[in-house]
């Protein structure tokens, strides 16, 4: 398991990933779209035969989109934030923030950076 | 001095009153021995262990042998002699790092159960004295109190917590009834929800409710209010062989909502002979870790 530096959540804040671009649904929903995927050598064939997708795209629910519109905040405020918007204990909202964070981070869709 | 306000926490026969700020961040082991960990905010607080046994323990011998095997961990050089806080119970301070990190323990008779708590960080002593005297322990064959994580239900003693899992959003805790040692005869499941309001998406609670049901499973409802709802649901045998004999699995379901603190919590109940009642608690499900100062109804 690899770990990555101590980062200060008052310090760090989220912010779409290069060439992600966000679009918002008739629901009023965000939509992820991820950079084009370009796998290469032995990839580009599996990738062909398997008919994986051209690029990765996420729909968000409620939450997720409530959250990904709050990028611009430090994590320890947007954790604040969730927890009064939901109700949630202090440790809920900072539990639930990680565990999307991580998703997001997984596909290449989101990244962490130091607040201006 | 400043008081704050505290809310009771109930685990396996042990409840206690903590600090409103204060949550349970792990809990281990069973009835007989165990462990809960505590922390505020990201500070851990305290450690405390149960254990019951027959024998009295010899509470200072007790204190000074975890205190050595705890020495380190809490960057002390030495170990203060033991204060008395009465006659079951005692204290030692792990002496010589940063500060003082204190170790207390008591022995409860009724219930044959020596407490140990042991301070994660430096806390003084007022607060852990008043912690361990207002401690309280079920005997085995009491009624008890199980209020943790927000679940707040009485059970009677047959009862034994097989699990707790906590996620962010719900928390779930499963009991077995034990009608002798070794044969359980009925299972209980209770859930909370976050997010309640979310869960439902403007239905009423019996139709959120009907939904659990498996579309082979006959509903029969017990009660519909529009905060609370129970349902019962028959359906055919779990494996071919209680089908072949005619067996049906029944389950009752109980779901109730906290609309302050929008959450849902269900009650699932199933085995042989009586199920139980709906357990909901009347008032407000207090919790550690928000700075309430109630206590349910009924409890002591």
């Amino acid at each position: 398991m690899t770990r990555g530096p101590n980062l200060d959540p008052e310090r760090t804040q989220l912010a779409l990933a290069d060439g992600v671009e966000a679009h918002r649904t008739a629901d009023g929903v965000l939509r992820l779209r991820g950079p084009a995927l370009r796998p290469w050598g032995p990839m580009k064939a599996l990738a062909w035969l398997i008919r994986a997708p051209k690029r990765i795209e996420v729909e968000l629910d409620q939450i997720g989109t409530w959250v990904v519109d709050r990028l611009d905040r430090p994590l320890a405020h947007l954790a604040q934030d969730l927890a009064q918007h939901l109700k949630l204990s202090r440790r809920e909202a900072e539990t639930a923030l990680a565990d999307f964070t991580r998703m997001l981070q997984r596909r290449h869709l989101i990244r962490l950076v130091e607040c201006p | 001095m400043i008081i704050k306000a505290t809310a009771r926490c109930s685990w396996q026969g042990v409840s206690h009153d903590l600090p409103s700020t204060w949550e349970v961040v792990g809990s281990y082991g069973g009835w007989k021995r165990g462990q809960i960990l505590v922390a505020e905010d990201r500070q851990p607080r305290l450690a405390i262990s149960w254990n019951r046994h027959q024998a009295r323990p010899d509470l200072d011998r007790t204190l000074v042998k975890v205190a050595r095997r705890h020495l380190r961990e809490a960057g002390a050089r030495s170990i203060a002699p033991v204060q008395a806080w009465g006659p079951d119970a005692g204290a030692v301070a792990m002496v010589g790092g940063v500060s003082e990190i204190l170790l207390a323990a008591r022995w409860y008779p009724e219930a044959r159960t020596t407490l140990i708590w042991r301070q994660l960080s430096a806390g003084g002593t007022g607060l852990l004295r008043r912690i361990t005297d207002a401690t309280t322990v079920c005997t085995d064959g009491e009624p008890v109190p199980w209020r943790i994580h927000g679940l707040d239900l009485t059970l009677e003693p047959e009862w034994r917590s097989e699990g707790l899992q906590v996620l962010a959003g719900m928390v779930r805790g499963v009991w077995f009834r034990y009608r002798n040692p070794r044969t359980v005869d009925h299972v209980l499941v209770m859930r909370r929800y976050a997010c309640a309001s979310l869960i439902l998406a403007g239905a009423p609670l019996m139709t959120w409710l009907r939904r659990q049901a498996d579309e082979r499973e006959t509903v029969t409802v017990l009660n519909d209010a529009v905060d609370q709802a129970g349902i019962v649901c028959e359906g055919p045998g779990k494996t071919l062989w209680r089908r072949l004999r005619g067996r049906r699995e029944q389950r009752v379901l109980h779901a109730w909502l906290d609309p302050d603190a929008d959450r849902l919590t269900v009650q699932e109940t199933c085995g042989r002979g009586t199920a139980p009642i709906c357990l909901r608690q009347q008032g407000p499900s207090p919790r550690c870790g928000t700075p309430q100062n109630q206590e349910a109804p009924g409890h002591p």
